[in-house]
C-alpha cells in the first residue's frame, strides 16, 4: 500500500525502463565482454555501500542521541530497504568466481614462483568465502529489519521505547559493521589480488561508504524538498550535511594518504604491486590522480564556504563529484589488477544504469509506503528550525499529512 | 563579541539579568526589534542562534582561521623540502630527498596547529577576553545568570520602554552604570 506516491507514472516508467536496459546490457555483457563479472562486482558494492552507509548514518545518530536530522530520517531509512536486495544481487558473484577471483583456481595452490599463498588458503576457499557473504549480509540485513521496524511502530503508537529499541540495535549494529565490513572489503576487493594486503583496506573502504552515503541522502532530500516535500528541512540541516560529506571526505582522504604512506615507507614487493599496477601506465596514473580529486580535493574545496553548504544548487553539485569520485574509488580498486589500461564500455554504463535505477525504485517504493516524517519520534521538535516548528506540531496533531 | 569603537568606551548603559537563556534570547530579539542598542549580551555558555537574536554580523573568523591554515601548510612545505633536500639531505631508505608522500602527514599536522592556535588567539583577540584585558565582567555571569547590555548613546533611550521590557521578560536585576569596557 502506497501512502504517498513520490513519482509520477513518467519517472516510474524511466526507472523501470533504465533497469530494463541494466539488464539487458549485462546478459548481453555475460555472453560477449570479459569485463561483466568485474564491472558486476563494481556496480553492485557501489550500490550497496550507499545503502549500507545510510544504516551507519542512521546508526550514529541514534547511538550520539542526535536530534538534527530526525525530520529526514525517513530517506536513510528507505534507503537501507535496498540492502537485502542488493545483497541477493551481490550474492550472484558466485558464478562469476572463476573469472573474479585468482585464488578460486586450484592451480594456485601448487604453484610457487611468488604465487604462494600460504595460510591465506584457510580463509579463501569457495565455501568459505560465500558462507561469510552470507552471514554477513544476513547479520546487516537483521539489524536493519530491527531499526526500520522500531522506527515505523513509533508512528503507530508513540512509545519512547522504541527510540531506546532503536539505539540498542544501532549499537550493536555499528561495532558489528565495523568488523563484518572490514571482513567483507578485504573478502570482495582486496581478495581480488590475493597477494596484496593492507590492514587499513576495511577501513578505508568505510570512509568511502560514510562519503558517498551522506552525499546521497543530501540528494534525495533536495530532490524532494524541491517536489514540496519534507517542508520542515531548511537550511540547518543542508549545512550540517555538507559538513558531514566534507568531513567524510577528509576522513576518506586521510585513510588514503595512510595507506599509501605505509606501504611507500615499507616498500615490500607484495605490497608495492597495488600501486605500482595503478600508477605504472599512463592511463591508470591518471584515475589514479583523478580519484583523489573527485574524492577529496573538489569536495572539500568547494564545502569550505558557509554558504554554499546552504546552497541546494552546489551542494548537489558537490555531492555528485564525491559519488562520481566513490564510483571511480571502487573501479581502480578492482580494474587494474585484470586490465592494462582504464576503459568503460557499455557493460559498465548498463550496469551502473541498472543498479541506481533499481536502487531508486526500491527507495520511492521504501519511502512512500510510511509516513515522510517520523511524526511520534521524541526529537522531531529538536530538529526542526523555530520557524518550521508549526509545521511539525500540525503534524503531530494529525492535521496536516506528509 | 563585537568590536567597539573607543568613542563607546564612556557610553552610559542599562543591564538587566535574567535567569535562563529563552528570556535573554526573546528579550534581546524584541528589543532590537523596538530599536534598542545592544552592547553586548553575557551567558555562561554559548547560546545556540543568539548572534542571530541580537544581529551579529558573520564572524570573521573563518577567513582567520583559512589564512593561519594555508599559512600552516606553506610553513610545513618550505621547512621540508629545506632541510631534507636542500640544507641538509639524508638517505632514508632508499628514497628521493624531495619526497612528497613523506611530507604529507607533518603538513596536514601544522595546517591544524597553525589554523587552531592562530584562530584561538585572535578570537580572544577579537572578543577582548585576553590576558591583559580590563573588560568588565558582571556579576554572575560565569554562574547561572544571562545579561542583556543596552546603550543608552542618545536622548532617543526610553528608559520607561526598556523597564516595561525587563519586566515583561522576568529579568531579575536591573543595573545602570557607565564606562562599559
Amino acid at each position: 500500500m502506497a501512502k504517498n506516491e513520490l513519482t509520477n507514472g513518467m519517472e516510474r516508467n524511466v526507472l523501470i525502463g533504465l533497469l530494463v536496459l541494466g539488464v539487458v546490457g549485462s546478459v548481453a555483457g555475460l555472453m560477449s565482454s570479459d569485463r561483466f563479472w568485474f564491472s558486476f562486482l563494481q556496480n553492485s558494492i557501489f550500490v550497496l555501500t550507499i545503502a549500507l552507509g545510510a544504516v551507519l548514518f542512521v546508526a550514529f545518530k541514534s547511538v550520539s542521541n542526535a536530534g538534527w536530522a530526525t525530520v529526514f530520517r525517513r530517506v536513510p531509512e528507505a534507503m537501507m530497504a535496498y540492502v537485502p536486495i542488493g545483497g541477493l544481487l551481490l550474492l550472484l558473484v558466485y558464478f562469476g568466481r572463476n573469472t573474479l577471483y585468482p585464488w578460486t583456481n586450484p592451480a594456485m595452490e601448487t604453484h610457487g614462483a611468488g604465487l604462494e599463498l600460504g595460510f591465506k588458503h584457510l580463509w579463501l576457499s569457495t565455501p568459505f568465502f560465500f558462507a561469510r557473504m552470507v552471514a554477513f549480509l544476513a547479520i546487516w540485513c537483521g539489524l536493519i529489519y530491527g531499526i526500520r521496524k522500531a522506527s515505523f511502530q513509533q508512528d503507530t503508537d508513540g512509545s519512547v521505547e522504541h527510540t531506546r529499541l532503536r539505539k540498542i540495535y544501532s549499537s550493536i549494529f555499528i561495532v558489528v559493521f565495523g568488523i563484518t565490513f572490514s571482513l567483507a572489503s578485504f573478502d570482495w576487493i582486496m581478495s581480488l589480488e590475493p597477494m596484496f594486503y593492507s590492514t587499513i583496506f576495511g577501513f578505508y573502504m568505510i570512509a568511502g561508504t560514510l562519503t558517498s552515503s551522506a552525499a546521497a541522502i543530501t540528494i534525495l532530500v533536495v530532490w524532494l524538498k524541491q517536489r514540496g516535500y519534507l517542508p520542515a528541512v531548511g537550511d540547518k540541516h543542508m549545512h550540517y550535511l555538507g559538513q558531514l560529506v566534507m568531513g567524510f571526505a577528509t576522513f576518506w582522504a586521510y585513510m588514503w594518504i595512510s595507506q599509501y604512506l605505509l606501504i611507500y615507507y615499507a616498500n615490500l614487493p607484495e605490497e608495492t604491486i597495488y600501486y605500482y599496477r595503478r600508477t605504472g601506465t599512463t592511463g591508470w596514473f591518471t584515475v589514479f590522480i583523478v580519484n583523489l580529486f573527485l574524492n577529496w580535493v573538489i569536495p572539500f574545496m568547494m564545502l569550505l564556504p558557509r554558504q554554499v553548504k546552504m546552497n541546494a544548487k552546489w551542494m548537489v553539485a558537490a555531492c555528485t563529484i564525491a559519488l562520481v569520485g566513490h564510483w571511480l574509488d571502487l573501479y581502480s580498486m578492482i580494474f587494474p589488477a585484470f586490465f592494462g589500461s582504464p576503459m568503460v564500455g557499455y557493460v559498465d554504463i548498463a550496469l551502473l544504469v541498472g543498479s541506481i535505477a533499481l536502487f531508486l525504485l526500491v527507495f520511492f517504493r521504501s519511502l512512500g509506503a510510511k509516513g515522510l516524517v517520523p511524526r511520534n519520534d521524541p526529537y522531531l521538535e529538536e530538529s526542526v528550525e523555530h520557524e518550521h516548528l508549526e509545521i511539525v506540531h500540525s503534524l503531530k496533531a494529525g492535521t496536516a499529512t506528509d | 563579541m563585537r568590536a567597539t569603537e573607543p568613542s563607546e568606551k564612556t557610553v552610559r548603559y542599562t543591564a538587566a539579568f535574567f535567569d535562563n537563556e529563552h528570556d535573554l534570547m526573546a528579550i534581546a530579539a524584541e528589543a532590537r526589534l523596538r530599536g534598542f542598542e545592544i552592547q553586548d549580551v553575557f551567558s555562561p555558555y554559548p547560546i545556540h542562534g543568539m548572534d542571530r537574536a541580537v544581529g551579529l554580523e558573520r564572524s570573521r573568523l573563518g577567513w582567520i582561521a583559512f589564512a593561519a591554515g594555508a599559512l600552516g601548510l606553506i610553513s610545513a612545505i618550505l621547512l621540508q623540502v629545506w632541510t631534507s633536500a636542500y640544507d641538509w639531505p639524508l638517505n632514508v631508505g632508499g628514497k628521493p630527498f624531495n619526497s612528497f608522500p613523506l611530507f604529507v602527514p607533518v603538513m596536514f599536522e601544522l595546517t591544524v596547529l597553525f589554523s587552531g592556535l592562530i584562530s584561538i588567539g585572535v578570537l580572544f583577540m577579537m572578543n577582548r577576553l585576553w590576558i591583559f584585558s580590563k573588560k568588565k565582567i558582571f556579576e554572575g555571569v560565569t554562574d547561572d545568570h544571562f545579561v542583556l547590555v543596552l546603550k543608552q548613546r542618545d536622548a532617543s533611550f526610553d528608559a520607561e520602554k526598556a523597564a516595561r521590557l525587563f519586566k515583561k521578560y522576568r529579568a531579575i536585576k536591573v543595573m545602570e552604570g557607565d564606562k562599559f569596557v
